[in-house]
């Protein structure tokens, strides 16, 4: 299902104020054509379900190599934990998605699923592009079709 | 005279959220005295029977017992003066109509600012310092 500009657009501003009241840091909406596939390090992708008066999906790729400076900000030099480096890109994901749905349907409660979170070596596209500390982070976005009971960008 | 520092417990499944929690009530300038941690409402109770806390942020969605839960378990235990902050993605007023009968002082959505931290901890410190 195609997604409106309108929600487009607060997500957008749900990912910028997540990045910058929790994470500390800077993040700015860039075009998607400027988001490289692949980047050194390699990718963390978070994806998570939501359900409520509508429902769908959101994964977020962030470069391990951000992930690992915004972690090591707050634990420490500890960067080297796996699983803290992982939580952190999943709460991003988990965070972002929830300031976007209670912008959108502030009297409803939605159900989110805990965010799962894969490492990749290549993202290929993505519906919206930020950049957050000089490092590129990629979104999309697929709302479940009611009629066809599937997501679709 | 002097106000006593304020004693926090912060509740969330993600290490990650409580040390930004952790941060944030670093930046807010209050003098802050112990800062608990607990993954979910059953190990949060245990700091609760041995600790004694004074503010209380909770997220609530978490294993093994929630937030809501965790401010059941609470009621009726002598831990009134507890300042129950709740801190979720979920703003939603329906959410927050679930929470409401349950003695919370505030609903705080992430991402937050930390003046909304720093006023309830400035809240807290008030409370202590009337007692």
């Amino acid at each position: 299902m195609t997604m409106p500009d309108i929600e487009r657009e607060r997500m957008i501003d749900a990912v910028i104020r997540v990045s910058e009241r929790s994470l500390y840091a800077f993040a700015e909406h860039v075009p998607k054509a400027m988001m490289p596939a692949t980047i050194d390090g390699g990718w963390h992708v978070a994806s998570l379900q939501f359900r409520g008066p509508f429902s769908g999906r959101i994964s977020m790729a962030v470069p391990v190599l951000l992930s690992q400076q915004i972690c090591g900000a707050f634990l420490g030099d500890d960067v080297q934990d796996e699983a803290a480096v992982r939580d952190l890109v999943g709460e991003f994901a988990n965070m972002a998605c929830g300031a976007w749905l209670t912008g959108l349907e502030a009297s409803e409660c939605f159900d989110l699923t805990h965010p799962e979170v894969d490492a990749a070596e290549q993202v290929p596209s993505c519906d919206l592009a930020f950049v957050i500390n000089d490092l590129p982070v990629m979104l999309t976005m697929s709302l479940n079709d009611p009629a066809q009971g599937e997501a679709a960008s | 005279m002097a106000v006593r520092p304020v004693n926090v417990l912060i509740v969330d499944d993600s290490a990650m959220m409580r040390a930004i929690i952790r941060r944030t009530i670093s930046l807010t300038g209050v003098e802050v005295g112990l800062v608990h941690e607990a993954a979910n409402g059953r190990d949060a109770l245990a700091v609760l029977e041995s600790s004694p806390v004074d503010a209380l942020f909770t997220d609530i969605n978490m294993p093994v017992m929630n937030g809501p839960d965790l401010l059941r378990a609470m009621a009726g235990r002598d831990w009134d003066h507890i300042c129950r902050v709740i801190v979720s993605t979920d703003g939603s007023s329906a959410r927050r109509e679930e929470v409401r009968d349950l003695n919370v002082r505030m609903y705080v959505e992430k991402p937050f600012a930390p003046e909304i931290i720093r006023d309830v901890l400035l809240e807290v410190c008030d409370d202590n310092a009337g007692h």
